[in-house]
Formats: structure tokens, C-alpha cells, sequence
């Protein structure tokens, strides 16, 4: 028996620790885009598992348009990324504030 | 049987969550990210979903995971030494963190105590295979293809926009090498090409 109680609490285990990957992390922005992929995907399944958990099919659909989206925005981040890194030479967080004008 | 496997791939997927966050070289992160999303395709296929797993899987690991090996390998990231920073912000992050998910639970334990319906894996009805004989692939793609397509549509124009934005983004042009502009060949006529030179 899996409830749905356990299915949330690993998947909002999982957002949590995007949070914390986004929050803790200093050093260089790709574990941060790393970490909103684990937050999309925590979302995912969230709305997969309500889409079981209702016998409602628009939670699977919402499910793949979050897909999209999720690819959307790590290929924008990513070419971003490398465009920063051809100015800067390095993707460290703290010298992005110097990137004015 | 499929409560051991929900169990495993979800302490597996927690476990390389953990690790994509704290790991210090990005290539072992990658990876990391890579097992999340495998393990946690195998936490939905528990439900016996077929397709949406699948296409995680496919899109994830295929498409996003790829990606962001690509940038890693082509970016020459030097290893980062765990700073100082991690250990600073661990206290409050971590309080906030422990509150936040300690309420989280709580909800969850008293919202869904329903005994018998919330019992997933085992005692679902698959009302669609019982009412109308469609997979659960059929049952989205008469859904997607019909009542929603224009959200099916408007899914493929943010794609293009992100390719087109990525492309712009990271595309540049060497002014110091000569390059053939076809255009501009096609356009010279004799006309405009030859002329006297005046003193």
C-alpha cells in the first residue's frame, strides 16, 4: 500500500531540497538551474499523483506542459550561462552583481 | 512488491537530490540529477502510469540532463572548494527548512486520513480501463488533441521561442573572417558592379 500522504511527502522533500540547493549553494549558477529542475520535477509529480489520486486526467496533461516549460527555461538558463561566461570567463554568483550597464 | 520498489526509488531519488546539491564537482552533479530523475520516473511507474514516466525519462534525461552536461564539459568550470558560505547560511536554511517541512507533514498527516481511497497502488479503480477500453497513452491523447489543443499549440511556440531565444543568445558573429553572403552575390548585377573610376 502506498498512500498519497508518502507520494507528497517525498515529493515535497524534494522541492525542499531544491530550495536549499538554490538558497545554500554560493558558488556557481548551474547547480542552481540544477536545482529548479528538482523543484519542477517535485512540482511534476505533485500533479501527477493528484492526477491518480482523482482519476482526472488534466493533471497528467499539466504535468506535460510543466515538461515543456521545464525545458524551455533550462535551455534559456543554459544559453545565458554561456553567454555569461564569455563576458565574465567564469560563472561564479558573487561577481553577477557587477554585470551592470 | 510494488510498495518495496516505491520505497526504494524514493529514498534512492531523496538520497541523489541530497547529493546533486552538495557534491563539488558539477560533472558528479549532473549525474546526480540524472539518478533523481530516473528514480523518480520509477516512483511513477509504481502508479502504473505508463506514458508520463516515459516522457520524463525521454525529456529529463534526454533532453535536459544532456544539456547541461553539454554546458558543463564545454564551460571548463574549475572544482569549486566548498566555501564557507554553505556552513554559514546551514543554521538558518536549515531551521527555516526543518519548520517549513515539519508543517508540511503535519498537513499531510491530517488532510488526506481518508482509510481506504488514498491507498494508491493497490486499491485504485482504473476507471479507465474498466468504463472505456483506452490506455492511459489513448486516454491523454484524446484528451490533448481535442478539448486542449490549443494549449498542445501554444507548448510548441514557447519551445520555438526558447530555441530561437538560445540561439540569439549564443550566437555571434566574427567580424574578422570573411564570410560568403549569398545574398548579396545574387544582387550584384553589372550595373551596380561596374563603374568608371573618376579623377
Amino acid at each position: 500500500m502506498v498512500y498519497i500522504t508518502t507520494f507528497l511527502g517525498v515529493s515535497t522533500t524534494l522541492f525542499l531540497i531544491g530550495i536549499l540547493g538554490i538558497v545554500l549553494n554560493r558558488k556557481n549558477i548551474l547547480i542552481i538551474l540544477m536545482s529548479v529542475e528538482l523543484m519542477l520535477l517535485a512540482v511534476n509529480i505533485n500533479f501527477v499523483v493528484f492526477s491518480v489520486y482523482m482519476d482526472d486526467l488534466m493533471g497528467q496533461m499539466f504535468a506535460l506542459f510543466i515538461l515543456t516549460v521545464a525545458a524551455a527555461e533550462s535551455a534559456i538558463g543554459l544559453a545565458i550561462l554561456v553567454a555569461y561566461y564569455k563576458v565574465r570567463n567564469s560563472i561564479a554568483v558573487e561577481s553577477i552583481q557587477m554585470l551592470r550597464g | 512488491m510494488p510498495n518495496y520498489l516505491f520505497y526504494i526509488f524514493a529514498g534512492i531519488s531523496i538520497i541523489a537530490a541530497l547529493m546533486v546539491i552538495t557534491v563539488v564537482n558539477p560533472v558528479h552533479s549532473v549525474l546526480f540529477l540524472v539518478l533523481v530523475f530516473l528514480s523518480s520516473a520509477g516512483m511513477l511507474f509504481v502508479l502504473q502510469l505508463e506514458f508520463i514516466p516515459l516522457t520524463f525519462i525521454i525529456v529529463y534525461v534526454g533532453a535536459i540532463a544532456i544539456l547541461f552536461l553539454f554546458v558543463v564539459m564545454m564551460l571548463d568550470i574549475k572544482v569549486t572548494s566548498k566555501s564557507n558560505d554553505f556552513f554559514k547560511y546551514i543554521p538558518v536554511g536549515g531551521l527555516v527548512g526543518s519548520l517549513f517541512i515539519f508543517e508540511i507533514f503535519n498537513t499531510l498527516s491530517k488532510s488526506f486520513v481518508i482509510p481506504k481511497s488514498t491507498m494508491l497502488v493497490d486499491n485504485f479503480v482504473s476507471w479507465v480501463s474498466t468504463v472505456d477500453k483506452v490506455t492511459n497513452l489513448e486516454a491523454l491523447g484524446q484528451l490533448l488533441y481535442t478539448y486542449y489543443f490549443i494549449y498542445f499549440l501554444i507548448a510548441g511556440i514557447i519551445l520555438l521561442v526558447a530555441m530561437v531565444g538560445a540561439i540569439v543568445l549564443t550566437l555571434q558573429f566574427n567580424k574578422t573572417v570573411k564570410n560568403q553572403l549569398i545574398f548579396r552575390q545574387l544582387s550584384r548585377s553589372a550595373d551596380s558592379a561596374v563603374f568608371l573610376a573618376r579623377n
